[in-house]
């Protein structure tokens, strides 16, 4: 939130005030109120020349501006060498914001509790980096140079490309499993490895370059996180990974795990009494997997239906957006949401009301945005979940603001309860030195609508 | 109690008393059915001097008489009788007698209990029933059968390696929420990680499958992901590769890793590589006492020798070289030890707590209600040394890796106590602790 704000005060301060008006300057030093409202780049005709062009809405004064006589505003494009050189360079810095706010809108930017370093301007002249946190606490801004790692789980080995890994905290003394989100928030937790050779490395060693340029390598043992740069191709290979037309199903496991995939065939199977029964993902709202051994199984349709039995197959096929395709034992799934977009992170707790959802969190201190929960009582849905002095690092996925008087925590509620445009709040909790998110859903509709 | 657990205890303590104290002195019959009173002193192969060849022979201490001119009184003869001159029935407990006696180092040092689950013990020579391997799912059942799989495949924080079954004990499987696998092996060492079943080309076993033959005889698989536990049957020759392994050249060391592991090693070359201030000195297992690794990146490595001195500084290499006794052999990252010690014998496993006295050792324990031999921990007091580590309802499943028993006057826990603290006898105490089905160890030792 705090980085989104920055760079609308960037953007704001390209157009000046609250209407968004302000001078420009021509090549030729004639000043004229203006606000960008579109850059384009286009042939000119005749010529075949590119152009770079600005739409300009400018104001065309009409009488005494100081008297509140109304200007004119009409609608110009005006190639980009009319200006002076330094309102060219904002027009490019407006077009650059504008076409990287949705990327920006998608991008965590925080991962376990910590800002991801991300180029906030065009002309940003200080590189970005990934952030190590070593063990003995002192922190180096680098490039990870690894390309892979590799994550042991409880239901299998993960291969993923470095490049999709937002952040990985490595366990202490092996007494907790390391974790790993990656830039779509899926978690994985396990143990990470890091194979040699990817960057000329060692087996297990961090390789990276440092912001002095200088190429440094040290045992994983070392680093207690990294928590990488957004990256500006970081989403291409998910992207290309993502099956056209939907089908995308965000799998949920027993032990706290979540990760987006196509289920391989398309279609979940399951024994009802000895009856074989096919459902397409298309058809399926979730699925709940209860139990062990056998886990009874409930398909949650999109026509209200349901059928119940257990997954026919002992391991369901799974193509992860992140990469690699994993076969995971029917009783490691917890619960599976089909439809798209629906994402509930982390713990779930549902609330029946915005007065259920109300939570005590008061800024926090120091330089990071994050809110600090000061009671949670026990009749409240959030005990056992959370706790007292629990830091609120995000808020769905970004940096909340709990210094306005509504604060971000207020806002998404009233989102969610009121003006319903919110179909939950995911929010990113730090506990010491441990992460975990937590969803919060209305308690009137079932977990998946 | 149940019947099984009060023969084994019952059977234990006739064992004990058979080899500890003096044999009785009892009726014993002849081939022709004559009866005699006599002592069991011996049994074993001797030259018979009427036949000149090595046949069994028991050595009996014989309650006679003999006439005198005050009459008859009473006498002993020691004497070794062919076995062929004794009845079936003396023939038969004099064979059990030796059994037992040949077993007794195995019994006494084979781990009888595993998770706070008796294993499996054949415990007489005439013991009816095959001994089986108790096969626990997730879904609460339970199988018993004899698993065909060969070794196991450990993950573990500080490597991976493959450990062959037969060294197990015992082997819980990574829980369905994920929880990491831990398997205790036969010399009682402590290994945790996540645990996968290789493909097995003797068993016939896939890989992640668990291949196991039921009671009644059927060959039958299982994923591994449905099994929560499995408790091995105590096997005779279950010691044989890991005493070779001990045998080999070099001491083995006690191995306590920061994740709470613990395991009897070798280290490559049985020395410990120190740089100590840039000095290299690399200082033989045999003349070190214990190692103490504290710190993280290069951790300041204090080496206490048997002489008295120490060397501090940290281990040259960034890994070590371990050959576990129980088999496996990996290169251990220098931050992941905790402690070794390196002293016969010094084992202590889990948490370690230290007490001055016995009075600190005092422990309010219930025999469990269900009558199983377990003791139930009534209450811990905040200001006890045990706060923080042991609570409320957790079950002391065993002491010193035996099956205890908190059901007579003087129980297992305060006969340890006495043993530690007034005879010296032992040099500390292992509680195998289960609290809401997760298994620990706690070692209590004399501050002293």
């Amino acid at each position: 939130m705090r980085f989104l704000a920055l760079l609308l005060f960037i953007s704001g301060n390209l157009l000046s005030a609250q209407d968004g008006f302000r001078d420009w300057t021509s090549s030729d030093g004639k000043k004229i109120k203006g606000k960008i409202v579109g850059f384009e780049e286009k042939e000119e005709e005749g010529t075949g020349k590119v152009l770079q062009v600005a739409l300009m809405d400018m104001k065309i004064v009409a009488g005494n501006e100081k008297k509140g006589e109304l200007a004119e505003v009409r609608r110009f494009s005006v190639p980009l060498e009319r200006f002076d050189p330094t309102d060219r360079e904002d027009i490019l810095d407006w077009d650059w914001v504008q076409k990287r706010e949705p990327f920006w809108e998608r991008t965590m930017s925080m991962a376990m509790g910590e800002t991801r370093d991300v180029q906030k301007g065009r002309r940003q002249e200080a590189g970005v980096f990934d952030r190590i946190v070593f063990r003995d606490t002192a922190v180096a801004n680098a490039i990870v140079q690894n390309q892979v790692l590799q994550v042991r789980t409880a239901y299998g080995v993960v291969s993923l490309p470095m490049k999709v890994v937002a952040a990985i905290q490595f366990g202490e003394d092996g007494v907790t499993l390391d974790q790993l989100y990656t830039v779509n928030n899926n978690r994985f937790s396990g143990i990470v490895s890091l194979p040699p050779g990817s960057s000329g490395g060692q087996a297990d060693r961090l390789t990276y370059q440092t912001d002095g340029g200088s190429t440094e390598s040290l045992r994983k043992e070392m680093v207690a996180k990294v928590v990488f740069r957004v990256r500006e191709d970081e989403f291409d290979g998910i992207d290309a990974q993502r099956p056209e037309g939907g089908g995308n199903v965000f799998f949920r496991l027993k032990n706290g795990d979540y990760f987006d995939a196509k289920l391989s065939g398309g279609q979940f199977s399951i024994n009802s009494l000895g009856r074989p029964i096919h459902v397409p993902v298309q058809e399926v709202i979730r699925v709940e997997a209860a139990g062990n051994g056998r886990p009874q199984t409930t398909i949650f349709k999109t026509n209200g239906g349901k059928e119940t039995g257990f997954f026919s197959p002992d391991d369901l096929g799974l193509e992860l957006d992140v990469g690699p395709s994993v076969p995971v034992f029917r009783n490691r799934l917890d619960t599976i949401f089909c439809k798209e977009g629906f994402r509930p992170f982390g713990k779930i707790v549902q609330v029946a009301s915005a007065k259920e959802a109300k939570l005590s969190i008061k800024a926090g201190e120091g330089p990071q945005s994050y809110g600090t929960l000061s009671r949670v009582s026990s009749s409240s849905p959030f005990n056992g979940v959370l706790q007292q002095d629990d830091k609120v690092v995000t808020i769905n996925n970004q940096i909340p603001d709990f210094e306005s008087k509504d604060d971000t925590y207020e806002l998404a509620q009233e989102a969610m309860f009121e003006e319903k445009s919110l179909p939950y709040i995911t929010m990113g909790i730090l506990r010491g030195e441990s992460f975990f998110q937590v969803t919060i859903l209305g308690s009137d509709a079932s977990p998946a609508e | 109690m149940d019947s099984k657990m009060k023969l084994s205890l019952l059977l234990l303590a006739l064992f004990a008393l058979g080899l500890h104290g003096e044999e009785p002195v009892r009726d014993w019959l002849t081939a022709e059915g004559k009866q005699f009173k006599g002592r069991l002193l011996d049994y074993g192969l001797k030259n018979n001097p009427e036949t000149n060849l090595s046949v069994p022979m028991a050595t009996l201490e014989i309650h006679t008489t003999k006439r005198t001119p005050d009459g008859e009184v009473p006498t002993t003869i020691t004497q070794d009788v062919p076995m062929e001159k004794l009845g079936e029935s003396s023939r038969e407990e004099i064979l059990d007698w030796d059994w037992l006696r040949k077993k007794s180092s195995h019994f006494a040092r084979c781990l009888r209990t595993a998770y706070g689950d008796v294993r499996e013990i054949q415990l007489q020579r005439r013991q009816e029933g095959q001994l089986y391997d108790k096969i626990y799912r997730h879904d609460g059942g339970i199988t018993r059968g004899i698993v065909q799989n060969q070794s196991f495949n450990m993950h573990t924080t500080y490597g991976n390696f493959v450990i062959r079954v037969q060294a197990l004990a015992a082997a819980q499987f990574t829980g369905v929420n994920g929880s990491l696998a831990k398997v205790i092996s036969v010399n009682s060492n402590r290994l945790s990680g996540y645990l996968d079943i290789p493909e097995d080309s003797s068993s016939g076993g896939q890989a992640g499958k668990l291949v196991f033959i039921t009671e009644t005889g059927q060959k039958e698989t299982l994923r591994q992901e449905l099994v929560s536990r499995i408790v091995f049957h105590v096997r005779d020759d279950e010691f044989v590769p890991i005493d070779a392994q001990r045998r080999a050249s070099g001491r083995s060391v006690y191995v306590l890793m920061k994740n709470g592991d613990y395991f009897d090693a070798k280290v490559a070359g049985g020395v410990f590589p120190l740089n100590a201030n840039g000095r290299q000195v690399d200082i033989p297992a045999s003349e070190v006492s214990r190692v103490e690794v504290a710190g993280k990146g290069r951790p300041q490595t204090k080496v206490i020798k048997t002489s008295g001195g120490s060397e501090i500084g940290f281990f040259s290499a960034e890994e070590l070289q371990i050959q576990m006794d129980a088999g496996p052999s990996l290169q251990v990252y220098r931050d992941k030890l905790d402690l070794v010690y390196c002293q016969d014998g010094f084992r202590p496993q889990g948490k370690i707590l230290q007490l001055q006295d016995s009075r600190e050792a005092r422990l309010s324990i219930d025999a469990s209600p269900d009558g199983k031999p377990w003791g139930i921990i009534d209450r811990i007091s905040s200001n006890s040394p045990f706060a923080g580590i042991l609570a409320d309802g957790d079950k002391l499943v065993s002491v010193n890796l035996q099956v205890p028993d908190f059901s007579s006057k003087d129980n297992s826990y305060e006969m340890a106590v006495k043993a530690l603290f007034e005879n010296k006898s032992i040099p500390y105490i292992i509680l195998g602790v289960e609290r809401a089905g997760d298994f620990f160890e706690v070692t209590l030792s004399s501050g002293s």
